[in-house]
């Protein structure tokens, strides 16, 4: 996770490495968790490997929309506000001036938590293990509430 | 002569600041904020900047009764001006009204504070309906602010009482 800081924009980056690396970790977690099927452990079964990049990939992009349509007012009079490549996805917004200057950094962290969250939600959704999925997307929605809030200290004007 | 005199475009921020605070706590069925789909965003500034500029009217409604010597000055002067230039700043409101003998000077910043709320209420009284949000709490604001200028141009300081009656 990353943000930047420039004089009038503020730029908020998550690269697939750091992505999936999370995922596939978490996953793994959850997995080893779930009740034994027939006496096994279904960790092959739900965690995410390196096979399923193109999934993770694609699902990344769906979360970076998910997530940054709720910057959508800050990002007037920017070009290519959203940048979404398979190595990476990037949200450009505007940059008050009486913001405050510690909430970017809570923000990044948000983002990045519901990026997460979103993409689990989708990969549990996909393995039809619905319980597992509506525990993220519940979390997921919890991100955005905390998203939304924590914008409201970025949107702040001088007066 | 009394001046008031306000940059547009802070006039304008303080309404988009105002509008996400009040927002942010604007839930939708599922519980979350609609504060991106329904703010003042910068975007919104030409269509906000006419409802200023109608509200800044009606407060020079108010005023107008005082400025009608104004253009019998040595140098007549507009009561109301528009997106000018004033004391070197771009883009002003501008008030221009008579102080008469017997006005309170102490009404200066009461006026002033009132005359920017008002802009700023009835700005975002007029905005949110527009987004399906009810903004008669913001208008019922300006109609305060409406009734706070007329009751402080009306101040009369020859009325003062200068004795304590307790």
């Amino acid at each position: 996770m990353a943000v930047v800081i420039n004089e009038n924009d503020l730029v908020f980056t998550y690269t697939f490495t750091v992505l999936n690396e999370k995922v596939q970790q978490l996953s793994a977690r959850a997995a080893q968790a779930m009740s034994p099927a027939e006496g096994v452990v279904m960790v092959d079964k739900y965690a995410i490997s390196d096979d399923e990049q193109d999934t993770i990939i694609l699902k990344m992009k769906e979360a970076a929309d998910q997530v940054f349509q709720y910057f959508g007012k800050l990002t007037y009079g920017i070009t290519n506000a959203i940048t979404k490549t398979d190595s990476s996805v990037e949200l450009k917004i505007k940059k008050e001036t009486g913001g405050n200057p510690n909430a970017p950094k809570e923000v990044d962290g948000v983002i990045e938590e519901a990026l997460v969250n979103y993409i689990l939600g989708e990969w549990f959704a996909i393995k039809e293990h619905m319980a597992q999925a509506q525990v993220y997307a519940t979390a997921f929605n919890m991100n955005i509430r905390e998203v939304l809030r924590l914008s409201a200290e970025l949107r702040k004007p001088a007066i | 002569m009394m001046v008031f005199w306000y940059e547009i475009k802070k006039v304008f921020a303080r309404a988009k600041y105002e509008s996400v605070q009040y927002l942010k706590e604007h839930k939708d069925e599922l519980g979350v904020s609609k504060l991106d789909d329904v703010s003042m965003g910068d975007g919104d500034e030409v269509f906000v900047t006419k409802q200023i500029k109608e509200a800044a009217v009606k407060v020079f409604g108010l005023l107008e009764p005082y400025t009608h010597s104004l253009a019998d000055m040595e140098e007549p002067m507009e009561a109301f001006e528009w997106d000018i230039t004033y004391d070197e700043k771009e883009h002003c409101v501008v008030f221009r009204m008579i102080k008469t003998a017997t006005m309170s000077a102490t009404i200066l910043p009461l006026m002033e504070n009132a005359i920017e709320n008002a802009l700023v209420n009835y700005a975002l009284g007029k905005f949110l309906p527009h987004n399906s949000i009810d903004g008669s709490y913001f208008m019922a604001q300006f109609n305060n602010n409406y009734e706070e200028i007329l009751g402080y141009i009306n101040r009369r300081k020859g009325l003062k009482r200068t004795y304590k009656l307790y």
